[in-house]
This record gives structure tokens, C-alpha cells and sequence, in this order.
């Protein structure tokens, strides 16, 4: 029978197997409630635009002075780090002892296509910094930079350095250009300046639909076929329609930073080579001494490991760290494997540098 | 172990119809209706009634599942229908080739595929003109022989404009012929993959017993065959003039549509852009008058006696606002 050894009475138990759980699929559907999200209770405390950084009430003890805060993408919703009770990053950190703040970067609309790099970086990621260190009192805080997150606050370390104590980067790209990196090829012959001129704010559905077709045989088929197996236990399917959810909130992106991001850091790499300008502020890696943690994720599809692994000698800093984490873009954060390692290794990582 | 003989294909036989008939009444079951046309009948029966996030999630669901389930009625159907039973890895990948359906080699392999997801975004941009008149129209009737010829008279500006969309329209769709050329490169590249894959497992001596090993098989090499075109040179090109292609030809429609909703005094998208952007340089600009009240207003409030010892403590939390920030932080 060669490589394929299909035996019928085999092969009938795996269909009515699948039978039974179709079947049983709708049911089960109808009773899974609307899936929400967010495992921590967290009040705002800075509000500007559509920009709300919020910090997480703790249920223990704050035992660490220096506060962390977190700069996610601007192409995700950021409640990935704080998903559900037993997925959640933020919850393991505020656990370990930390005062943990996030920036929500809230929904562009057609008012904000002129909303630049330089209003995120020197604007709003700077004012949300100085909120917190206003917060808490503290004129250094801990950064904590994940995906495009990562690489505003890579920009921010090289031209605020007094302002924070240590940086943390999560699945953050450096090297924009490693021959791995599907979603920088595809840039690479844009003409970005009639793409944005036509479209104003880029649509969220084009961009989902864009990471769908980087793996579009396992995003937008292999996924569903799998949800068959857990189509007839309501925790499990709940799991997977918050991700479904959070996969598919997606912002719209404000024009003009999605124009720089794309020129300068895709098809430039200038954050990696240099000649990087954030408003009028030019942007020096080597200008970062701060202890660095760099975690990126070994499967990684989005940001390849390389391409954040370039961060390595990259900066000025003599206290550089590096954490592999064994798989992906999204998994970083809410696989079983990453409650169990990341924010531990986070914490551990701080704890010895203050 | 399988049977081997004529046997086999017995058993095949009998079995085929009561397992089909297992997945299809429990496929029925979940759609409430005929599966093959999952999709639409999920939307007529429950659109709105699962919430938001889980219809969609749903509809996605039953989407990429008919899929799978065509290619399980097909391959297993091939079986059943008394197929010789391939010896080896080519063998098995020519069967299994029979049963790809709109994977298969005369169309874009990814087409199907694509047209399972829903979205705004998903559309393919020939829906992007439906409710409008399509330029192709044009190109069809008898613009198409005026393109290259000079417009004149009282309608000359506005033949001009229909003849350079009609013209970005063909270069478009040559855009997107070129990306499907590739795209039946990446489907042709997969069945070797799965072939190379299928092989490298025998030569193990590992086999693959269910039909999920070999869906998750196929998958596994049409993503390493999409790969190795989509990181290739030409894939670059070809996306980028797609995309390209594609703004053009939207801009252009952006200028009727202005044109014609201007016509009616209504605001245009460059009304609305010039509006967004005089917001922003006055969010900017109050956001640095603000933060210079506030730095102002700071050292005002700074006993003149204290500013040294402020600029001493530089380096370490200030204590007084800490201590407040203490009180607030604790619950």
C-alpha cells in the first residue's frame, strides 16, 4: 500500500467520528455564551485622543518600585496579554509583584490618516511614559515593547534613555530584511506612497487578509478542520472563539505611520542600518545602554527569530539578554508554555536589575 | 492491515456509504441544511442569532470545513469505487491529485481557498466594483476600440477619463494574471512537495493511516510549495505590481466617485482628508502648548530654595510624589 496504509473499518470510525462531532457542533455553539475578554480589573489613568493607558489593579502586593509598562502593536488589539484567567501575562506579572500599565492604542478612524510615527513615538508612547513615571512617582520605568510595539520603543529607548531603567522587547523586529521574512518581501516592490494616497487609513481587513495569506493553507483551512475535534467541548470552543476574536479585531492603520513604517522599516531597514528619522529626531540604536531582555519565538511567522535577533549588538547596551521561546507569534502569549515561561523569565530578569 | 485483493475494495465499498453518510448527516446537522452549500445556509438560519465574534468565527468554520469534506467525499469515493490501491509515494499523489477538486491544476489554486474567507477585506477586487458599473463593460463594448484614439468634443474630458480606467483596468487584470500564473506554480510545486513528503515517510517507514495524517500531509506541502514561490523574486514583482495595478485603477475610481457626489453637494473623501488633516496639526500644536503650561505651570509651583535638591535626586525616585503615588497605587 506504499506510505499511505488507509484500512476501510479505520478510516469509518474517523468519519463518524467527525460525524458525531458536527452533529453535536451546533448545539454546542448555540450555547457557548458571546466570548469577552480581559482577566484583570484596570482603571485608566491617562487618556488622550483615542489613546488610554491603563493601569491593572493588582490583587497582591506591589513589591517591585519600578513600573512596567506595555507598548503592543498598532496592528492588534493589545488585551492579547491579558486575554482570559488562565492566559494571561499580565495577570503572572502582577502575581510576581509588578505594577503593571498598557498602552491601548485605541481604533484610528478617517480623522487620524495624518497621525505620524512621530505623534506615536515622540507623542503618545513619550506622553504615556511620562504618565506612568507621573503615576507612580518614579522618573525611570520599565518598557516593555511587543511586535511593532517592540520597535516604537527601540526608537524611544535611542532618544529617551533618561526616562526608563530597563527595555523589554517581546516578537520584536530589528532586521526587517532577513531572507525569511515573507511579509517584507511582499512590501518590497510597493509603491506605498499611491498605496496610502489611495487608501487613506489602511483597511483592518486587508491587513488580516494579508497575515492570512502568509500560511493561507493553515490560516484559512488546517484551523477550521482542526476546531472539528473540539467542536463538542464548550471550554475548549470558547478558547477558540476569543481567539478568533482578538485575531479578527484588528484596527484600522492610520495612513501616515503605516507609510513611514512600511518605507522606512520595511523596505529601509533603517532602524537595523540607520538614517532612521522619527518627526526630526534621528534614531541611534547604539544610543540605548538600558539592560535589554530581547524573547522571540522560535515558529515565528510574522517577525522571524532572526529578525529579532539582530537586536544583539545592535544597541549600545553591555547588558544584553537573549530568550528563545519554543513557539509562535501568538503562542508568545497565550499558549500553556508561555504562562509557564515568559512571565517568569520577565520577572527574574527585572527582579536582578531593579 | 488492510485486506489486499479484490476483498479490499469490498469492504471499501460497504463501509463508504454508512461513513458518509455519518459525516453527512452530521455535517447537515451543523448547517441545518444541505453541507454542501454550508455557508449559505448557516447565514440564512442563524446569521445574528450567535453574536457577532461567533458567527463569523462560525461561518469561517463551515467554510474551510466543506472544503475538507469535498476532498474527503472525493478521495475516500475513489477508494470505495474500487481505485487500485497505489504501491508507492507517485501513486498515491496521482490519487490524491484526483480528488484536490478546485486545487487542481487547471485553475488558481488558491481561488477557492481565498473565496472561503469572508470580509470586507477578503473580497476580490471584481467585487470591489459590484453595484458599479464595471469598466470591463467597457473594454467589452465599443470603448474599447476608442482607448488609444484622441477624445474630442464636448464629453473630450470625460472620455479621456474613462479611457485611462478602462486602460488601468486591462493593465490590472494582466496584474493579476501574472499572480495567477504563480499561484499555479506554488499548486504544482505542492504536489511534488507532498510526493517528496509522502516518500521521505516510507524510506522512514512511517505511514500515514488516517485521512486527517493525509490532509494535514498535503497542507503541510502546499504551504512549503506556496512559500518557496511567494519568497521568490518574481512573486515579489508580481505582488507588487498587483497591488500597484490595483491602487490605480481604485484611485481613479475614487476621482468619479468624487466627481459625482460632489455633483450633488456632497463631502468628498479630499474634503474630508483636508479636514483630518488641519485636526491633526492642531492636536499637535495643543499638545505642545499644553505641555509647556504644564512645565511652566511646574516650575511655578517649585519653591525656588527646593530646585536644587530636585536636580540632585535625578537618578532616584522623588520621594514626596512617590509616597502620593503610593497612597493612590494601594486599594
Amino acid at each position: 500500500m506504499g506510505p499511505i496504509q488507509l484500512e476501510p473499518n479505520k478510516v469509518a470510525a474517523e468519519l463518524s467520528k467527525l460525524g458525531e462531532k458536527l452533529a453535536k457542533g451546533m448545539k454546542v455553539l448555540k450555547e457557548v455564551p458571546d466570548v469577552h475578554y480581559g482577566a484583570s480589573e484596570k482603571e485608566a489613568i491617562y487618556k488622550e485622543d483615542k489613546l488610554v493607558v491603563y493601569r491593572f489593579k493588582s490583587p497582591h502586593k506591589v513589591t517591585h518600585k519600578t513600573p512596567l509598562l506595555i507598548a503592543y502593536a498598532l496592528v492588534n488589539r493589545p488585551y492579547m496579554v491579558d486575554l482570559q484567567d488562565d492566559r494571561s501575562i499580565v495577570k503572572s506579572l502582577l502575581a510576581a509583584g509588578h505594577d503593571v500599565y498598557l498602552i491601548d492604542w485605541g481604533y484610528p478612524d478617517p480623522s487620524d490618516r495624518y497621525v505620524t510615527l512621530d505623534d506615536y513615538i515622540n507623542g503618545y508612547l513619550r506622553r504615556s511614559v511620562k504618565a506612568v513615571s507621573k503615576h507612580t512617582g518614579v522618573e525611570k520605568i520599565n518598557l516593555l515593547g511587543i511586535c511593532q510595539g517592540g520597535a516604537f520603543s527601540l526608537c524611544y529607548a535611542s532618544l529617551y534613555p533618561e526616562t526608563l531603567q530597563n527595555l523589554i522587547t517581546m516578537v520584536t523586529p530589528v532586521d526587517f530584511q532577513t531572507p525569511d521574512n515573507m511579509l517584507s518581501h511582499w512590501t518590497q516592490d510597493m509603491d506605498v506612497d499611491l498605496f496610502i494616497d489611495t487608501l487613506g487609513n489602511v483597511p483592518a481587513d486587508l491587513m488580516n487578509w494579508c497575515y492570512l495569506t502568509l500560511k493561507p493553507f493553515r490560516l484559512l483551512q488546517q484551523k477550521y478542520v482542526g476546531m472539528t475535534d473540539i467542536l463538542d467541548n464548550p471550554a475548549e470552543m470558547e478558547n477558540f472563539l476569543r481567539m478568533e476574536k482578538w485575531i479578527f479585531d484588528s484596527p484600522d492603520q492610520a495612513g501616515e505611520a503605516f507609510r513611514q513604517f512600511i518605507k522606512d522599516f520595511y523596505q529601509g531597514n533603517k532602524l537595523l542600518k540607520g538614517g532612521l528619522k522619527i518627526g526630526d529626531k534621528a534614531i541611534d540604536l547604539k544610543a540605548i545602554k538600558l539592560p535589554i531582555l530581547n524573547i522571540f519565538a522560535e515558529q515565528d511567522h510574522l517577525v522571524p527569530p532572526a529578525a529579532s535577533r539582530a537586536l544583539k549588538g545592535a544597541t549600545g547596551t553591555k547588558d544584553y539578554t537573549e530568550l528563545s521561546f519554543k513557539g509562535g507569534h501568538i503562542g508568545i502569549y497565550v499558549s500553556g508554555r508561555a504562562q509557564r515561561e515568559v512571565p517568569p523569565a520577565i520577572d527574574q530578569w527585572l527582579r536582578k536589575r531593579g | 492491515m488492510a485486506k489486499t485483493g479484490s476483498g479490499v475494495f469490498k469492504d471499501w465499498e460497504a463501509l463508504h456509504q454508512q461513513w458518509w453518510n455519518a459525516v453527512s448527516d452530521g455535517a447537515g446537522k451543523f448547517v441545518q441544511g444541505d453541507w454542501r452549500n454550508g455557508a449559505k445556509a448557516f447565514g440564512d438560519l442563524f446569521g445574528g442569532k450567535l453574536g457577532e465574534g461567533t458567527d463569523a468565527a462560525t461561518e469561517r468554520f463551515v467554510s474551510g470545513t466543506k472544503q475538507y469534506l469535498d476532498w474527503v467525499e472525493k478521495f475516500s469515493g475513489q477508494l470505495a469505487s474500487g481505485a487500485q490501491f497505489p504501491k508507492d509515494a507517485a501513486g498515491w499523489t496521482k490519487l490524491f491529485q484526483g480528488a484536490l477538486g478546485p486545487m487542481g491544476e487547471m485553475k488558481n489554486p488558491l481561488h477557492d481557498l481565498f473565496a472561503a474567507m469572508t470580509g470586507d477585506g477578503a473580497r476580490g477586487f471584481e467585487q470591489f466594483f459590484s453595484g458599479w458599473p464595471n469598466p470591463a463593460d467597457w473594454v467589452k463594448g465599443e470603448v474599447q476600440g476608442l482607448l488609444g484614439l484622441p477624445a474630442f468634443g464636448y464629453t473630450r474630458e470625460t472620455q479621456e477619463r474613462q479611457q485611462k480606467l478602462a486602460a488601468a483596468w486591462l493593465q490590472y487584470q494582466d496584474a493579476m494574471g501574472a499572480y495567477n500564473r504563480l499561484m499555479l506554480e506554488a499548486s504544482q510545486k505542492a504536489l511534488g512537495k507532498f510526493e517528496s513528503l509522502l516518500a521521505a515517510r516510507e524510506a522512514q517507514g512511517r505511514k500515514l493511516d488516517t485521512l486527517r495524517e493525509v490532509y494535514d500531509l498535503w497542507v503541510d506541502a502546499a504551504e512549503e510549495g506556496y512559500a518557496d514561490v511567494s519568497l521568490s523574486p518574481e512573486f515579489r514583482a508580481a505582488y507588487g505590481d498587483l497591488v500597484n495595478k490595483q491602487m490605480v485603477v481604485r484611485k481613479l475610481v475614487q476621482t468619479e466617485v468624487e466627481r459625482f457626489t460632489g455633483q450633488f453637494g456632497m463631502p468628498t473623501r479630499t474634503e474630508v482628508d483636508s479636514t483630518a488633516r488641519r485636526m491633526q496639526e492642531l492636536r499637535r500644536e495643543m499638545r505642545a502648548l499644553q505641555e509647556r503650561l504644564d512645565a511652566f505651570e511646574a516650575a511655578q509651583s517649585t519653591p525656588k530654595a527646593a530646585k536644587p535638591a530636585v536636580a540632585k535626586s535625578k537618578s532616584t525616585p522623588s520621594k514626596a510624589p512617590a509616597k502620593k503615588a503610593a497612597a493612590r497605587r494601594s486599594r
